[in-house]
């Protein structure tokens, strides 16, 4: 009997270990990591290799967890990209990256887009958490976010009526526009200095690497870039590498990283921010150490064509946010009541046949205490009508 | 002279996850645990120059950069503070519920269990489970194959007793 228990406990042990992983997307992110935080000299292999065809995986992004701490301001930028080029999406929709032949438009319902909590740390750096706040009010972040079971009600207000925002949809990139965005920022396709599977290439720029990635569908995920300096950066690492967004942000600032948060301007002047897979900002985000900058990634400039579709009202909204069904398997028990109380328009990705679709949606949100913890409730309503989308 | 060592990247690949899962066992949240593991190879690949393959396996010399780097990670850190939230099961603040879930699944349980085993018992079962030989935990932890076997089965025991004890155990 001992011994049949002492193997059974083995048994456990073997597969604790085996099963034990990192979340998905560290091992990529700290093999970058690995690779920015080596000299010049060292990479030189790996760039000769990259001639040869000896092509590998990418560089990583710092994953440091971060605790967002405020919300500080809206801003505006231009991009102004090597040699003319214009790239970006934003309010005006229109630019640079060329649909690649090949492409083809998704016909048909939209996809619908979601939250995806399980998927927190699929190929990008930690999410931040914070409070969506549409007044530009700094707030406290809350230290933990529920996607699980709850009862919900709605207590807050609208701050305008129903929405009129468009579908912003846009192609896959392939190949080429990676090339061509790398070549915008100075970084040659004749310097590339690995490939991995997802990333459409790396490239070596004077004093930066830059890879590009296509979208993350299991998220999903937008497709983005990352830059990686040679070496720590001081003051603006976006303006220095041409990176400054032609997008309305909202910054949210941390300890060690700077999230630039899109928010494209709707036809009614209001605003609708990009959230991602878990609902945190979303936009370009810069890792910083030390006080300088290591890292910046975020979305590639796309070409976003905008499309009108029906959207359902407000209160339809707030219907469908009562009655929804949980996005995470986590519960806490009792089945905790939740007042939502506030509710931000975002733009949501859903992808489908080889093209995004940035959706706008509503995210309301609440809180409540826990074992002594303030959590915050988070629901995803899309907007567009039902019978338009894909279940 | 070139030097018969494998690319650091077939390394780092090969052993992430299992390094990863040492350094699970041995802390109480995943964001040490990446810590700590990203620490490993940064350590590992600055050191990598200099391993030479005849005097020992990749999966002993990364464990041991591993293991040095969990026990830094104590010291530095205020192990106190870490041992409480261990024991206590208390999530660290940034722990997101549904990765504690996916977590739980993963047998969290048990690992926390393996966690709060005296520091030379934790390691060999953390040590034996990620694969090592008897042999390689032993030169690891300074002491004879056959020592560590018993070391090994003494933790064996008392992490059933612990098991046991909360009735989290069932097979």
């Amino acid at each position: 009997m001992d011994d049949l228990e002492l193997a059974a406990l083995q048994r456990q042990l073997d597969d604790a270990f085996e099963t034990t992983r990192p979340r998905r997307g560290f091992e990529d992110e700290l093999w970058l990591k690995v690779q920015a935080g080596r000299p010049f000299w060292s990479r030189l292999p790996d760039a000769l290799a990259g001639f040869a065809g000896a092509i590998r995986e990418v560089p990583a992004v710092p994953a440091a967890t971060v605790a967002a701490v405020l919300i500080v301001a809206v801003g505006l930028g231009v991009l102004a990209v090597g040699g003319g080029l214009h790239l970006g999406g934003g309010s005006t929709y229109s630019t640079a990256l060329a649909p690649q032949a090949g492409d083809q438009a998704h016909q048909g319902r939209l996809p619908t887009p979601a939250l995806h909590p399980g998927l927190v740390d699929t190929g990008v750096p930690g999410s931040t958490a914070y409070v969506p706040n549409t007044a530009g009010v700094p707030s406290r972040p809350p230290s933990n976010v529920y996607f699980g079971p709850a009862t919900l009600t709605w207590t807050g207000t609208f701050k305008s009526g129903d929405v009129q925002a468009p579908v912003l949809t846009y192609v896959e990139p392939g190949a080429p526009a990676a090339e061509q965005f790398a070549a915008s920022l100075g970084a040659s396709s004749s310097k590339q200095v690995r490939q991995v599977n997802g990333f459409l290439g790396t490239y070596a720029g004077a004093d930066f690497n830059v890879s590009v990635r296509g979208t993350v569908p299991q998220l999903p995920r937008e497709p983005y870039f990352i830059l990686t300096p040679s070496a720590p950066v001081s003051g603006d690492i976006l303006a220095r590498y041409s990176l400054v967004p032609s997008w309305t942000e909202l910054i949210v600032e941390g300890t060690d990283r700077i999230v630039y948060q899109r928010a494209d301007r709707l036809p009614d002047g209001s605003f609708a921010a990009f959230v991602n897979w878990m609902g945190d900002p979303d936009g370009i985000e810069v890792d910083m150490a030390n006080g300088k900058a290591v890292q910046a990634f975020g979305q590639l400039p796309l070409a976003l064509t905008p499309t009108n579709y029906r959207l359902i009202s407000n209160d339809a909204a707030v219907r469908a946010a009562v009655s929804s069904a949980p996005a995470g398997t986590s519960a806490i028990s009792p089945t905790p009541a939740v007042q939502l109380s506030s509710v931000q328009l975002v733009y949501a990705l859903a992808v489908a046949g080889g093209q995004g679709y940035f959706e706008p949606a509503y995210l309301f949100s609440g809180t409540f205490q826990y074992n002594g913890q303030t959590y915050v409730k988070r629901v995803l309503v899309p907007l567009v009508d039902p019978s338009l989308r894909s279940s | 002279m070139a030097v018969d060592r494998p690319p650091f990247e077939d390394l780092y690949r090969e052993y992430v996850g299992r390094i990863y899962a040492y350094v699970r066992a041995q802390v109480s949240t995943s964001a040490d645990a990446e810590d700590i593991t990203a620490q490993v190879f940064m350590n590992a690949y600055q050191a990598y120059a200099r391993f030479e393959a005849r005097n020992t396996t990749p999966a002993a010399w990364l464990f041991r950069i591993a293991r040095n780097a969990a026990l830094d990670h104590f010291r530095a850190g205020g192990r106190r503070e870490r041992l409480r939230r261990t024991i206590e099961h208390q999530p660290s603040e940034v722990e997101d519920p549904a990765h504690m879930a996916e977590e739980r699944i993963q047998y969290e349980a048990l690992l926390a269990h393996v966690a709060r085993l005296p520091e030379r018992q934790r390691d060999a079962i953390s040590l034996r489970h990620s694969g090592l030989s008897f042999e390689e935990v032993g030169t690891l932890m300074s002491c004879s194959e056959d020592a560590a076997k018993m070391l090994y089965h003494r933790a064996l025991k008392a992490l059933r007793s612990a098991v046991a004890g909360e009735g989290h155990f069932v097979e």
